[in-house]
């Protein structure tokens, strides 16, 4: 199943999982969420937001990253709801693809010599 | 003095007439308990109330001023503690289902200073769950709601702060800011928001994050109180590598200085591409102002920030990381927004965690170069004023954005490039959009000047459309 083709609308308030389920309980009270259809709303307009063009890495490329590298199991029906986060990720890796960052040091603390009173 | 008068005032009022013995922590301390019972029912701003560990705080702190042992301007001033920071024997739960049962054996190094400077802790503080997401409704606690409006969200992470601090049910509040969580919900809520230099507090107990831009930071309603809160908390921490030996300054020695010679530089990139109208007219509306108070205009370029997108690359693989022992054994306690964003943060690889880190540096630099051009850099705190608790997106000129999970960034797209950078920011009021909600104003300083950035907000404060105005919840409207 390739992420580009597959279109997230076919889901749209079906197949989600049991955690989405028991959410959806929880949807009468004032303010709460109707999960199932807020995240087919939020997952299109993400995939809108990103502008997600082709991407090589497939639902089976992650399932055998998850078995290889004894990552956190994830269900057909939770992929739906994670596959936009990855989208993301990727989308903004994408941006970066004509940035030369062989000579750039990498980064975390700051110095407090870098500027400014002590 | 009557409780609804105690309440509206701020900690550098109070601090002189508890010293003076004017005002008793206990009176003071009843006052609070009351607004916090009497809108708790409508804010949900507390998780865990301590009714019974107030009024005991307040009696020592009553005692020791007795006694003569007057521990400065804290002293037997209630406060509210968000609940991801530890307090030795009090439930911190994160705002999740996993930690509900969660008991610390110790304070949160924060939380035992202001204890140490005489603070009385009113109670654990609603969040979003984790701490990750900018609206505070939590799907385990219940939503937070605005005091300007009850209908809205009172921003995240650190809602229930934001709202405590706003409607006067605390005098302060401590939050933690992993993105803008102490600076939304000040801009939401109408108050003062400080997130200071990365290593200026330890990060020490602070609950379930990713060690990558955390901050613990004071919501409070005036400029000068946030100075005195910063002031309890601040300072190095053997047991925290993440803090700067430096030493700690005034950070209220500037209060009341002219700003005349300053110069401010406003991003002609990034900060303004994408705002709602009511807050760009605000937004410009204190520019103008700061210019009339002598602050010189400067545009500055930061062209980097198109990558600032790339950022939070580290923070997703830094956060599966933090929630993995969670994630194997209590699953199915997570609420779908953290659980579906934390386990695609399994797949970044490697190289590309090293790219973000090297365009952090490329961030920093930048920043670096343009605040030897201009003393301090001026941002809208938030791209939008507060939206509706059932909102399922925001509408940033004129594009729809979900307001949780997957492109939810957008709603903080202002604060979280200060907690890359680790730059000292700060939300400041600065008026209300036509539907009467807080708008708030950002200034961003150079590595430990937060001496700075208060002398300027103070002074702006006393200009602000904002001066003087509190929420009609506060007295019961």
């Amino acid at each position: 199943m390739n992420m580009v083709t597959r279109g997230y609308r076919r889901w749209e308030g079906r197949g989600v999982s049991s955690l989405i389920q028991d959410a959806i309980a929880l949807g009468d009270r004032p303010y709460g969420w109707n999960y199932a259809r807020g995240w087919s709303k939020l997952t299109v307009r993400a995939s809108q937001y990103w502008q997600v063009k082709a991407m090589a890495i497939s639902v089976d490329t992650l399932k055998a990253m998850i078995r290889d590298f004894h990552g956190l199991e994830i269900s057909d029906e939770e992929f739906e709801l994670v596959l936009p986060a990855i989208e993301g990720y990727l989308a903004e890796v994408e941006k970066l693809k004509d940035l030369d960052l062989s000579n750039v040091l990498s980064s975390r603390l700051l110095r407090a010599k870098e500027g400014g009173e002590s | 003095m009557a409780n609804s008068d105690l309440i509206r005032m701020t900690i550098s009022e109070l601090a002189p007439k508890i010293q003076a013995k004017e005002i008793s922590p206990v009176e003071l301390t009843e006052a609070a308990l009351e607004q916090v019972d009497r809108l708790q029912p409508v804010l949900n701003s507390f998780i865990t109330i301590l009714h019974d560990q107030a009024r005991s705080q307040a009696r020592e702190q009553e005692a020791a001023l007795m006694r003569g042992e007057y521990r400065g301007p804290l002293h037997g001033i209630p406060i509210g503690i968000k609940d991801n920071l530890d307090t030795g024997g009090i439930r911190t739960t994160v705002g999740s289902k996993v930690l509900s049962a969660q008991v610390p054996a110790e304070d949160a190094l924060a939380v035992a200073r202001c204890k140490e400077a005489g603070a009385v802790i009113l109670g654990k503080e609603n969040l979003e769950e984790f701490a990750a997401g900018s609206t505070s409704n939590n799907l385990h606690y219940g939503a937070v709601h605005n005091p300007w409006d009850l209908d809205y969200i009172p921003g995240g992470s650190s809602g229930g702060g934001g709202a405590n601090v706003a409607s006067c049910v605390t005098f302060a509040s401590l939050g933690t800011d992993l993105g803008g969580s102490v600076r939304g919900p000040a801009n939401f809520c109408g108050v003062v928001g400080m997130k200071q230099t990365f290593g200026r507090v330890s990060q020490r107990g602070l609950q379930v994050t990713s060690n990558n831009g955390d901050h613990i930071g004071p919501m409070t309603r005036s400029v000068a109180d946030s100075a005195i809160v910063l002031q309890a908390i601040a300072g190095y921490d053997p047991l925290d590598p993440s803090t700067v030996p430096v030493p700690v300054p005034d950070f209220s020695a500037r209060l009341g200085d002219g700003l005349a010679g300053l110069k401010m530089g406003i991003p002609t990139d990034y900060y303004f591409d994408f705002l709602d109208p009511d807050t760009e007219a605000a937004v410009r509306g204190a520019l103008s102002a700061l210019e009339e108070l002598g602050v010189e205009v400067r545009e500055v370029p930061l062209p980097s920030m198109k990558y600032a997108g790339a950022l939070r690359i580290a923070g997703m693989a830094d956060s599966v990381v933090t929630h993995e022992p969670f994630l194997r054994e209590n699953r199915d306690d997570y609420g779908p927004t953290v659980l579906y964003r934390t386990l695609a943060g399994q797949f970044i690889l490697g190289r590309d965690y090293s790219k973000a880190m090297k365009v952090q540096r490329i961030i920093k630099e930048e920043y670096a170069q343009v605040l030897q051009e201009v003393d301090f850099l001026v941002t809208p705190s938030s791209p939008v004023p507060a939206w509706r608790i059932d909102s399922e997106t925001v509408n940033i000129a004129g594009e729809d954005y979900p307001v949780r999970g997957p492109g939810a960034g957008m709603t903080s797209r202002c604060t979280s490039p200060s907690n890359a950078t680790g730059l000292p920011a700060m939300s400041v009021p600065c008026g209300f959009s036509r539907g009467g909600l807080p708008i708030g104003l950002q200034l961003i300083g150079r590595p430990f000047e937060e001496p700075l950035l208060y002398q300027v907000a103070h002074a702006y404060e006393d200009v602000s459309p904002s001066k003087g105005r509190r929420p009609g919840v506060v007295n019961g409207a």
